[in-house]
């Protein structure tokens, strides 16, 4: 922000505290302020290689994944718009694009924070100095400088001299960091198939450098401590291999460690020719608790750190032909350009090509979904059933013809769609349409890790997050119960009237959406995640309950309903509203006074809700008569039953029983304890996951009436676990169970990201390190949780042994749903057999 | 195992059996009382029997044959347990067959008997069974109360075999209090006699209590003895030390709960050592007693 000066003697008289000052290219002393919310709207124009584009002077900031950073309140934090986002908006058009950007970038990726210490992506930068046209005197940074109005930004790509000297200056540095570190793949193979294997070595190639001309022996040699520690080779993780001496400290694997992860693992250590990179406190990778995740791999631009074949990806063959895309293959096709190399290369296998014929089912609603399709060639037929409608039913039901599903819309998808069964992978939910194939085809079939790293991308994200957001709208709607069975015009009005107005936002765990006694200026419906709905009454929180997908919340507060209408009639509250709405000519949204909350509602996990606001929910009131009448009745029936209180319940939701759709329970009056349950589990798993037997479940954990909830995978219906697995091993099976594959390399994050420690990491001892008589027998961890006894999904319906093996009886498995019923009707041991 | 209604049909079709059991016995010893025109099959020997034993006859021969092949059923359900995998049949059908089959065995094996007790060694087979059989249903009733016991008076319950190490730490975190409140204690600071109190508590009464397997300190012993004791060492203490009498009561009553546990998990799964080998006792002897028997039959044929 520019200081305004009145003087020239006030600017001298200031000058004593330069220190904390700078000047700008006017000569005049700017400090330099953090953005502000209003820099959103302030537009910048500057020229990039003599092309005009028009910015806002700041972005909100986002997370690793894309996502908007939101503070308590709900609020974007700004940041400067940098040069390199100027000429991302310039040159990237459609996904791919950003090879085309004429600044290459090292230490910089678009995930995260720029930090501008490779300095390869600098550019000539020219401005107003007193009036006059003034270069900048250094080559200044483009992922880090901020966009100014009217500046001239000249990059190698330009054939002027400006564009030579940035020509030369990135050039010269390319040759400096490649002629020590640019090291070939660690392996042959990797080298083969993909050459230059590294992105240091693939800039080499774009400045045309040449780093022989650079003798290391011109210059002072170093001491031999710094050339043996520099020249460090750590190989002591079973998965990853460190190379000191290919390391150009960009710091990418510090913040894909600190920032991207969040594990603190990585840092910097020593300092000058001693500085390179390290774990924990300088220790070997194997030896710290660095959690194997990959990250710092991923995102390394040399040979510094590499990777293992530890365990690879199986295809999984439904139908057709199945065929692993190799990396080579991927990368150059524009929409994985922008994916690392060495991510595709370590998981070859998360994309498969499949060769589709007409008529055969690609998806089935309900289905487990753990991919997405990228359709190349085809023409696939989108089909949603009703709710409650979709599934399989059996070979009779079938044949007979009782299964008849109602259909609620059909659409026809082609390449130009790109991709299609993002909503479930994402989400791990179970599919939400039947996917069929109408005409011969391709489609690239991609794991849940790979569209996470496209969708970092910005380009590819904007694309993905629009046919995201067309398909949700749908689907929240379909899902609620109120905006069930409506007729086909009014519902088609509805949805017409609602995809402008509605939008869609993702809520961190714990968030509060809103507190009791709010106004309510807002209506949400879940679209995914569970809300906890605490309802205060004498200061204490006397009723608590729990809302999923398809649940309206805050719909009394917005009718302006409160805790003394429980008991008017659904007419007479409708006769109020409607001697309102039909007034001509007035502001509806001031009209009807705002409610206030009658419940704090919070987040209870990962949570995306659809938003309507007050003053587009009163014109729907008035525009659609039937959904009013259900509103109202709804909120009616709401307040009733708010006023009866039940600690069960309480519990139920405090516990999180209401996600899970298979809760391993024991019926503790049943029960002996005599640990048969455990012993046939670890029996029926055997040795063939980790060498050793081991137990998908501990018999203890809380209790709900008469039964204790064992620490057994629930099988979340919003499963965490699944959240960010680098090698996307863990995702869920046939019957919507979680998987883990034996691809898992142990990093840990879901048995961190499972809220109830169901998922265990137990010492893989098929991967262990050879047994040299040393007190500390290394072994590779792998996670490993309750599949039903069905990993491979061959079972028409799960027969978990630990229920099988119980003599008593007293051991099954129930959906939250089934549980909470059993507990509350009291007869625990009246089983649902 | 629960007896509860899903045990009906077994129920009724044991009580069937051993019916139809007895009404053979009546009519092989009374064949003119029997109604309808029913007559005695010529299959199973003449009518009345010729032998004196009744355990020698056709019918006494099959009871005691049904008899003894469930007495090797029964045994062969701690197989089925170790062989969980094996495709044959559930452990549910098998314990409940395990159950009411070897109740169906009362009536066989009295039949057979012919309501006789016989000679020393019967009578010590008898005496056998009998053990086997009090111990089971000794077992069954303590197996259908003992669970809701658990449940009603354990509200937290540890993996069983993690108790002596639960124990331990117990005892190590109060020995660490120990050694900490000395320390204050030997300060002095401000004559404060709170650090003495406890002190003496931790040494007199919190650790001994820790220490031993099966204390039986009766201050601490029950939940409402212990509700008092540390009330009044709560009284005793200065306010700003009440959070450790608050953190010794809690690791009292996890020793205690852990006690309890452990009695009732004895109670629950004791009884097996002597009905395992009281059982394994009497297939040795009831296959002795079928061997003499048989000779005996084949030696002195009618």
């Amino acid at each position: 922000m520019l200081i305004n000066t009145d003087s020239p003697t006030s600017l001298l008289r200031e000058d004593e505290d330069e220190g904390l000052f700078s000047r700008d290219i006017h000569g005049q002393l700017v400090r330099l302020d953090a953005p502000v919310e209003r820099d959103y709207s302030r537009n910048v124009t500057l020229q990039i290689d003599g092309q005009s584009v028009t910015v806002p002077m700041a972005e909100p900031s986002t997370d690793a994944n894309g996502n908007i950073i939101l503070d308590l309140e709900g609020r974007t934090t700004p940041r400067y718009t940098t040069i390199y986002d100027a000429a991302t908006k310039l040159y990237v058009r459609q996904p791919g694009d950003e090879a085309k950007i004429p600044i290459p970038v090292l230490c910089h990726q678009s995930h995260m924070k720029p930090v501008a210490v490779c300095r390869l992506c600098v550019v000539q930068i020219y401005g107003q100095k007193r009036g006059k046209r003034a270069a900048e005197r250094k080559l200044l940074p483009a992922c880090q400088h901020q966009v100014k109005e009217g500046m001239e930004v000249f990059t190698m790509q330009d054939p002027g001299p400006d564009g030579e000297r940035v020509r030369q200056s990135v050039k010269t540095l390319t040759e400096l960091l490649a002629v020590d570190q640019l090291k070939p793949a660690p392996r042959a193979d990797l080298e083969k198939e993909l050459a230059p294997f590294n992105e240091l070595g693939r800039l080499v190639e774009r400045c045309g450098a040449d780093p022989s001309r650079l003798k290391r022996e011109v210059f002072a040699p170093l001491q031999p401590e710094a050339v043996a520690r520099k020249q460090r080779l750590d190989n002591s993780s079973p998965v990853f291999v460190t190379d000191h001496s290919a390391c150009v400290l960009c710091d990418r694997c510090v913040r894909a460690c600190n920032e991207v992860k969040g594990n603190n693992i990585i840092g910097r250590a020593g300092k000058g020719a001693m500085a390179a990179i390290g774990f924990d406190l300088d220790q070997p990778m194997g030896e710290s608790d660095c959690v194997q995740c990959g990250e710092c791999m991923i995102s390394c631009p040399t040979s510094a750190i590499t990777f293992n074949p530890v365990a690879s990806v199986k295809p999984a063959v439904k139908q057709g032909t199945v065929e692993k895309i190799s990396a080579a293959e991927l990368l150059k096709d524009p929409l994985f350009a922008g994916i690392p190399p060495k991510f595709l290369l370590w998981q070859e296998g998360l994309v498969m090509r499949r060769k589709v014929k007409a008529g055969s089912m690609l998806m089935r609603q309900g289905e487990a979904g753990n991919t997405a399709f990228i359709m190349r060639s085809g023409r696939y037929l989108t089909t949603v059933y009703k709710p409650g409608q979709a599934g399989t039913k059996g070979f009779f039901k079938a044949w007979m013809g009782q299964e008849r599903k109602e259909i609620a819309f059909q659409v026809e998808v082609t390449p130009e769609d790109v991709i299609v069964g993002e909503m479930s992978c994402l989400s791990g939910s179970p599919r939400s349409a039947d996917l069929k194939v109408l005409e011969d085809g391709e489609v690239w079939e991609i794991r849940r890790n790979v569209l996470d790293r496209l969708m970092r991308l910005p380009s590819q994200r904007q694309k993905f997050e629009k046919t995201y957001r067309e398909r949700s709208l749908n689907l929240v709607l379909q899902s609620s119960s109120i905006f069930q069975g409506l007729p086909k015009e009014e519902y088609a009005k509805i949805i017409d009237y609602m995809r402008t107005r509605i939008t869609f936002l993702r809520i961190n765990p714990g968030q509060v959406l809103f507190e009791q006694g709010a106004p309510a200026d807002c209506l949400y419906i879940v679209r995914l995640g569970y809300t906890r709905i605490g309802i205060r009454r004498y200061e204490k929180e006397s009723r608590v309950i729990s809302r999923g997908p398809g649940g309206l919340i805050g719909e009394i507060g917005m009718l302006g309903l409160a805790a003394e209408d429980a008991f008017k009639t659904a007419d007479e509250v409708e006769r109020a509203l409607v001697a309102v709405l039909n007034q001509d000519g007035v502001d509806l949204a001031k009209a009807i006074p705002t409610g206030l909350r009658t419940a704090s509602c919070s987040a209870l996990g990962q949570l995306e809700v659809a938003r309507l606001s007050r003053e587009d929910f009163m014109p729907m009131l008035r525009e659609f008569p039937t959904l009013r009448r259900r509103l109202v009745e709804r909120s009616l029936g709401l307040l009733i039953g708010d006023r009866q209180t039940n600690p069960t319940i309480g519990k139920y939701v405090d516990q999180g029983l209401y996600e899970g759709s298979s809760i391993l329970a024991l019926d503790m009056d049943l029960c002996i304890r005599c640990d048969e349950c455990t012993k046939g589990c670890a029996e029926q798993h055997g040795t063939h996951s980790h060498g050793v037997p081991v137990t998908r479940l501990l018999r203890d954990g809380m209790r709900l009436g008469n039964f204790m909830v064992a620490t057994s995978c629930r099988s979340c219906v919003e499963a965490h676990c699944m959240v960010g697995c680098p090698v996307d091993s863990i995702h869920r099976g046939k019957h919507l169970q979680i998987v883990i594959e034996d691809h898992c390399i142990g990093c840990g994050l879901c048995a961190n990201n499972c809220p109830y420690g169901s998922i265990f990491m137990v010492p893989n001892e098929h991967n262990a390190a050879p047994k040299t008589g040393q007190p500390l027998h290394l072994a590779q961890p792998k996670a490993v949780a309750c599949d039903l006894c069905d990993a491979e999904g061959t079972k028409d319906e799960p027969e978990p042994r630990c229920v099988s093996s119980c003599p008593h009886d007293a051991a099954e498995r129930y959906s939250g749903d089934e549980l909470l019923r059993l507990v509350l009707a009291g007869n625990g041991s009246e089983k649902k057999k | 195992m629960r007896i509860d209604r899903s045990h009906i049909p077994w129920a009724l079709a044991i009580s069937a059996v051993a019916t139809i059991a007895a009404l053979g016995y009546a009519a092989n010893l009374h064949p003119g009382q029997l109604p309808l025109g029913l007559k005695f099959p010529e299959f199973l020997g003449p009518v009345p029997p010729a032998r004196v034993t009744y355990g020698g006859t056709p019918l006494g021969l099959l009871f005691g044959s049904v008899a003894f092949g469930i007495f090797l059923f029964a045994a062969a359900l701690g197989i089925r347990k170790k062989k969980r995998l094996w495709p044959i049949g559930s452990v549910q059908t098998w314990l409940k067959a395990h159950l009411w089959l070897t109740i169906l065995t009362l009536p066989l094996v009295v039949l057979h008997s012919g309501f006789r007790l016989g000679g020393p060694h019967t009578m010590g087979l008898v005496g056998l069974y009998a053990l086997v059989m009090a111990s089971g249903i000794f077992g069954v009733i303590l197996q259908h109360f003992l669970p809701s016991l658990m449940r009603a008076n354990l509200p937290r319950e540890v993996v069983f075999e993690q108790i002596p190490y639960l124990q331990a730490h117990l005892l190590e975190s109060a020995q660490k209090m120990r050694a900490q409140v000395a320390e204050t204690a030997a300060l002095g600071v401000g004559g404060d006699t709170s650090p003495q109190v406890l002190c003496t508590f931790l040494d007199k009464e919190c650790l001994p209590y820790l220490a031993i397997k099966s204390s039986r300190n009766p201050n601490l012993k029950s939940s409402q003895a212990a509700a008092e004791t540390f009330k009044m060492l709560r009284v005793n203490v200065h306010p700003e030390w009440r959070p450790k009498v608050g953190e010794i009561q809690a690791w009292c009553e996890s020793r205690r709960l852990m006690d309890l546990q452990t009695k009732f998990q004895h109670w629950l799964h004791g009884w097996l050592l002597l009905h395992v080998p009281s059982s394994m006792a009497l297939i040795i002897v009831t296959v002795w007693h079928a061997w003499m028997g048989l000779r005996f039959l084949v030696s002195q044929p009618i």
